[in-house]
């Protein structure tokens, strides 16, 4: 509808910001997903201001707690405590900000390696191409948990170690996806007309060939942010992750399993948060990709 | 007239599948300051190679061996792959075929133009934006500030091309390559940029390479003519004597086939040249007209045949005519 539309108002239209506008308000998954994970973001960044607890004071007397829904429930401890008698809403608000940062970090490093390399197999081909391509088969072929327990049991686990371990491990969707969109791009008419404009190849990869990779590039960023997000809850689960007393969600639920049969709200409740802040990013991604369908553009 | 381009003895190979293709042979020209010439020839007679191989662009196999190829007193011929940079776009502007896949649909119209003039030229944002909306507006684009904020999708394709010859001349290039630059337009629009194309090089003095394979382009832009067929010259002139006297059958042939109100009468055939282009695996031992030329005899085929100069830029390639 919207691209009839814009095929209708011919070559006066009013600006292209408008209708982007109306695509983005157009598209209900998209919004929920943007207004999830803002919620979220916004939660992590103030956390200080709303957590009622520090979310590292134990307190013997009070452990397990019910939330405030349960009849045993009580206001001071909206969503009740742990096993330890930490504060359930303060843990959950804190832990957000781990869940976040491993997010975005690894995909920070594994966006760059895997979209260098194949941006660079997707242009040069021949060669390049082979040896890149067998970089990834390899990359494949080794399970992320397996590597990771490997990882851990070497050098001990971290924050620090599961960022790293997960990003040099998560690129492989980056490399096959950006190496395919580059052999369609790279023999554009435009390419070819940068190159009769003198351009120089560096330029042509960074200037000409990225910002038509950005639509698929922003999809698989937000795949993998979920991805890194629930390796990181199951690798904490593992007691490979973060270590205690951090509060992850993966450790929370991990901490959680003894009192699951009397007490099951300490591992739904990191659980459902888990659940919303994935289901938030997927929806985003697929929103993105949406919007900025290369279709919508002529 | 000065001379700004001296072509000689280009050659293009291709190695494929264990023989060397030669999509040009041995092909020349000569291009002056303000001078229009157009290269003529149906698909795949090596128009467009020849252009890039001018241009050092040709595809990443291929092989061009030049005698002579010299731009603005430079000899080109060995040039490196940096100084060609600094060459394309700079002193020689390109215009391409299809205008709505020449533009970068991610980046805006100001972007592509600015970025052309600001890899060549020392300008600043603003010079360089001042320079985009003084050429839009003479390319004859309404409203060209703002313009330069709107993506290729936004535009249609006559003013695309507009756009695209724009950008060809940010840097007050010396000559501009245009590789059929109207062939994905429409009647009106297509004689529209012409006129625009036309203009511009009379104003400005730039010579033009004009690529095409529509004769009515011809007689209306070119100053001198060079007709290709399978990888050959087959004959050159200057326009009005070769379309007073065409003298290679492949030329003569290619007139007959445009339709005309006054000699082709309602329900006659229209013309066609019968066969295709031979595949060009090696030089031929023979005319490579001589499968589809109405006039062939035996002695056609006693061997290859020379581009006779008939004067100063007059030459035809055709045992029949000498």
């Amino acid at each position: 509808m919207v691209e009839v539309l814009s095929e209708m108002e011919g070559a006066e239209r009013p600006g292209s910001r408008r209708m982007l506008l109306r695509r983005i308000v157009g598209h209900k998954g998209f919004l929920a997903g943007a207004t999830i994970l803002l919620a979220i973001l916004t939660v992590a960044l103030a956390a200080p201001l709303i957590a009622p607890y520090d979310p590292y004071e134990q307190n013997l007397d009070r452990r397990l707690i019910p939330p405030v829904w349960h009849e045993e429930g009580t206001w001071s401890h909206p969503l009740g405590t742990d096993g330890l008698g930490r504060d359930y809403l303060s843990r959950l608000v804190y832990g957000s900000r781990i869940s976040l940062l491993i997010g975005v970090s690894t995909v920070a490093i594994s966006a760059v390696i895997g979209s260098t390399l194949g941006i660079l197999a997707g242009y040069f081909g021949g060669r390049v191409d082979l040896v890149i391509s067998f970089l990834i088969m390899v990359r494949l072929a080794m399970p992320v948990i397996l590597v990771a327990l490997a990882v851990v049991a070497l050098v001990g686990g971290s924050l620090k170690i599961v960022i790293l371990v997960l990003g040099l491990l998560l690129w492989d969707r980056f490399a096959v996806v950006m190496r395919a969109t580059t052999q369609l791009v790279r023999s554009a008419d435009y390419v070819r007309a940068a190159r009769a404009a003198g351009a120089s190849t560096v330029h042509i990869l960074v200037s000409e060939i990225l910002p038509n990779l950005m639509g698929h590039l922003m999809v698989i960023v937000t795949l993998e942010m979920a991805r890194a997000i629930l390796l990181e809850a199951a690798l904490s689960f593992l007691g490979l992750g973060v270590q205690p007393p951090l509060p992850s969600w993966g450790l929370m639920v991990s901490e959680g399993k003894e009192f699951m049969l009397f007490s099951p709200w300490v591992i739904t409740i990191p659980g459902a948060a888990l659940f919303m802040l994935v289901l938030a990013i997927n929806l985003l991604g697929d929103g993105i990709r949406d919007i900025a369908a290369p279709e919508a553009r002529t | 007239m000065s001379e700004l381009l001296l072509l000689e003895g280009l050659w293009v190979k291709i190695p494929w599948q264990g023989l060397s293709l030669h999509p040009v042979q041995d092909v020349g020209f000569t291009l002056g300051q303000g001078e229009t010439l157009c290269l003529v020839g149906e698909s795949g007679c090596g128009k467009s190679m020849t252009a890039l191989s001018i241009m050092g662009l040709l595809p990443k196999k291929s092989i061009r061996e030049v005698r002579k190829l010299i731009l603005l007193g430079e000899d080109l011929s060995k040039a490196t792959e940096k100084r060609m940079r600094e060459i394309r776009g700079n002193l020689v502007g390109m215009v391409f075929q299809e205008p709505m896949t020449s533009l970068n649909p991610c980046l805006t119209i100001g972007t592509q133009l600015m970025e052309t003039l600001r890899r060549h030229k020392n300008v600043t944002r603003r010079e360089a934006r001042e320079r985009a909306v003084e050429l839009l507006e003479r390319v004859g684009i309404p409203a060209a500030g703002r313009r330069l904020s709107h993506y290729p999708h936004q535009l249609s394709g006559g003013l695309r091309q507009r756009v695209m010859i724009a950008m060809a001349l940010m840097c007050k290039p010396a000559f501009i390559i245009a590789d059929e630059p109207t062939t994905a337009l429409d009647v009106t629009i297509q004689a529209q940029i012409l006129a625009l194309l036309k203009d511009l090089q009379g104003e400005l003095g730039i010579g033009l390479l004009l690529i095409t394979h529509d004769l009515g382009i011809v007689a209306r832009m070119a100053d001198k003519v060079v007709v290709m067929y399978a990888g050959q010259i087959v004959e050159t002139g200057r326009t009005h004597e070769l379309f007073a006297k065409p003298l290679h059958p492949y030329t003569e042939a290619l007139m007959t086939c445009i339709p005309s109100v006054d000699r082709t009468p309602p329900g006659s055939r229209l013309g066609a040249i019968p066969g295709a282009v031979p595949t060009l695996t090696g030089p031929m031992n023979k005319c490579h007209f001589w499968n589809r030329c109405p006039k062939r005899s035996i002695s056609c085929t006693q061997g290859p045949v020379p581009l006779v100069s008939l004067g100063e830029s007059r030459s035809v390639r055709c045992i029949l005519s000498t």
